[in-house]
């Protein structure tokens, strides 16, 4: 309804983000809830626009992860899982830069 | 403005309790806190409850049921793992308003089994696919952000786990009573780089309770076992540019932290022992840092030095913490209260921090909420 940081309720003009970032934090996921698979890098994303993004990190060897890890944004189809009625999701996830998938 | 004290605490040993209700949990601590006080529930002004998984359950009420139902205000609070904190701080508040002299407050919980939240049900679930919101994949990514910034270690903060189990080890009413080594911890089961399970609270039930009175109360009933509560304070998350995609629990922190030592007219050079929000070991670190115990970056010193163990410059969690004395969410922030209780009353047996005089307690609730309490002997 209103902006969280400064409470104006001037609606922000709509923006295109872009797809590249670093790696600002993470964890690799040995064990989450019944059903997970693991294990995962759960991973926190800063966008060179500004933004932040939670998203799992593929396709990284956790052995040398370090803070500052360039990397891409990729979408996804929540690897084919489908909705009830059938329907398709749309996700995303995260590699290294320079990686296409 | 009238100052409060506590002048009744209790609570229920930490554990499992699988044929006992919620209620019946909350009102053994009620009542071992009214009896501690020399007060009947008849003296009881008005009444706070905290539970994460029953306020909305009228659980105050059903604790009235078990002990006396005398028709006094009773309200009901959820408020994450403050919940019982925000209980206290809400009868704080009340006996400051001048309207009652009597306040009792609770925190009471049944943990559910197995690792706590969880997807829903119904629809695809975000976990795995989007990261992870387990609350030990929260705490292990900012934990690592220290560890990106200053250096620090698995090791470092595997060091908590050790101390606390220590700590445990000399607490009657701790669900973890044995000591346990830096080898064991560091071994046990990976859940989330660098959190192993040693290194997660302990999932329990549990049940805490306080009684906090007027001055005017306070002088009729003797001063003798009285503690003041010097200072109180509670704070949602601020904006913060990451948060809450990356879950901020230092600003928060630093917020309640900062108002309470500013009503208290106290810093943290001024306490003796701190019972802190230690639900995984990378929360104790950050929290030596957000409470002023030390300053940016040297939480892994304090650890490897001994400097908050107990006889150590500032022990922490003499309890045994969340970690081996347990986390029963909504009783959680009421027991610190208790264990500060004990010490500055001298009553603390084996754990007790000798001369205790001042002391502070602090939750945090995923959501995000911080209370702090500074107590301080009468």
């Amino acid at each position: 309804m209103a902006c969280r940081r400064c409470a104006s309720r001037t609606a922000p003009a709509a923006y295109r983000g872009g797809s590249k970032g670093r790696l600002y934090t993470w964890s690799v996921v040995e064990r989450s809830y019944p059903g997970v698979a693991v294990p995962f890098v759960s991973a926190i994303i800063d966008l060179e626009d500004g933004l932040t993004l939670k998203g799992t990190l593929r396709g990284v060897d956790v052995a040398g992860l370090a803070a500052g890890l360039p990397v891409t944004l990729v979408f996804n189809d929540a690897d084919g899982a489908l909705g009830k009625n059938g329907e398709n999701y749309i996700g995303y996830h995260f590699v290294p830069a320079g990686e296409q998938s | 403005m009238s100052d409060a004290f506590i002048i009744g605490a209790g609570m229920i040993a930490f554990g499992r309790y699988p044929d006992r209700k919620p209620r019946q949990l909350g009102a053994e601590a009620a009542l071992l806190a009214l009896d501690d006080a020399g007060l009947s529930v008849k003296d009881i002004d008005v009444a706070y409850t905290g539970s994460a998984f029953t306020a909305a359950a009228s659980m105050g009420q059903q604790i009235l049921r078990e002990i006396g139902q005398t028709g006094v205000p009773c309200v009901n609070v959820s408020n994450a793992c403050a919940s019982g904190a925000t209980a206290v701080r809400e009868a704080f508040v009340a006996i400051k308003s001048g309207l009652y002299d009597v306040a009792l407050a609770i925190g009471v919980e049944k943990n559910p089994h197995g690792m706590l939240g969880g997807p829903p049900g119904e629809y695809l679930s975000p976990e795995g696919l989007f990261g992870s919101e387990s609350m030990p994949a929260v705490f292990a990514e900012v934990g690592m952000v220290h560890a990106a910034k200053y250096g620090t270690t698995l090791e470092q903060f595997a060091k908590v786990a050790v101390k606390n189990r220590y700590h445990g080890s000399l607490n009657p009413k701790a669900k973890y009573q044995t000591e346990t080594s830096l080898e064991e911890v560091m071994a046990s089961e990976m859940i989330a780089y660098p959190l192993t399970k040693l290194m997660c609270s302990a999932n329990v039930d549990g049940a805490a309770a306080v009684v906090i009175v007027s001055e005017r109360k306070a002088r009729q009933l003797g001063m003798q076992r009285a503690v003041r509560i010097a200072g109180s304070a509670l704070a949602s998350d601020p904006w913060e540019p990451r948060n809450p995609v990356l879950f901020d629990p230092n600003s928060v922190t630093r917020m309640a932290a900062g108002k309470a030592y500013e009503m208290a007219g106290l810093g943290p050079q001024d306490l003796d022992l701190v019972e802190l929000h230690d639900c995984f070991c990378t929360a104790e670190l950050l929290h030596y840092e957000n409470l002023g115990l030390c300053g940016d970056g040297e939480a892994a010193g304090l650890i490897d030095r001994g400097e908050t163990r107990l006889g150590g410059r500032i022990p922490v969690n003499v309890s045994g913490g969340l970690i081996a004395k347990g986390h029963p969410i909504g009783a959680t922030g009421v027991a610190n209260i208790v264990e500060l209780i004990e010490h500055l009353r001298g009553e603390a047996g084996r754990r007790q921090v000798p001369g205790a005089r001042i002391g502070l307690a602090h939750v945090l609730g995923f959501g995000t909420s911080a209370a702090v309490h500074i107590l301080e002997k009468a």
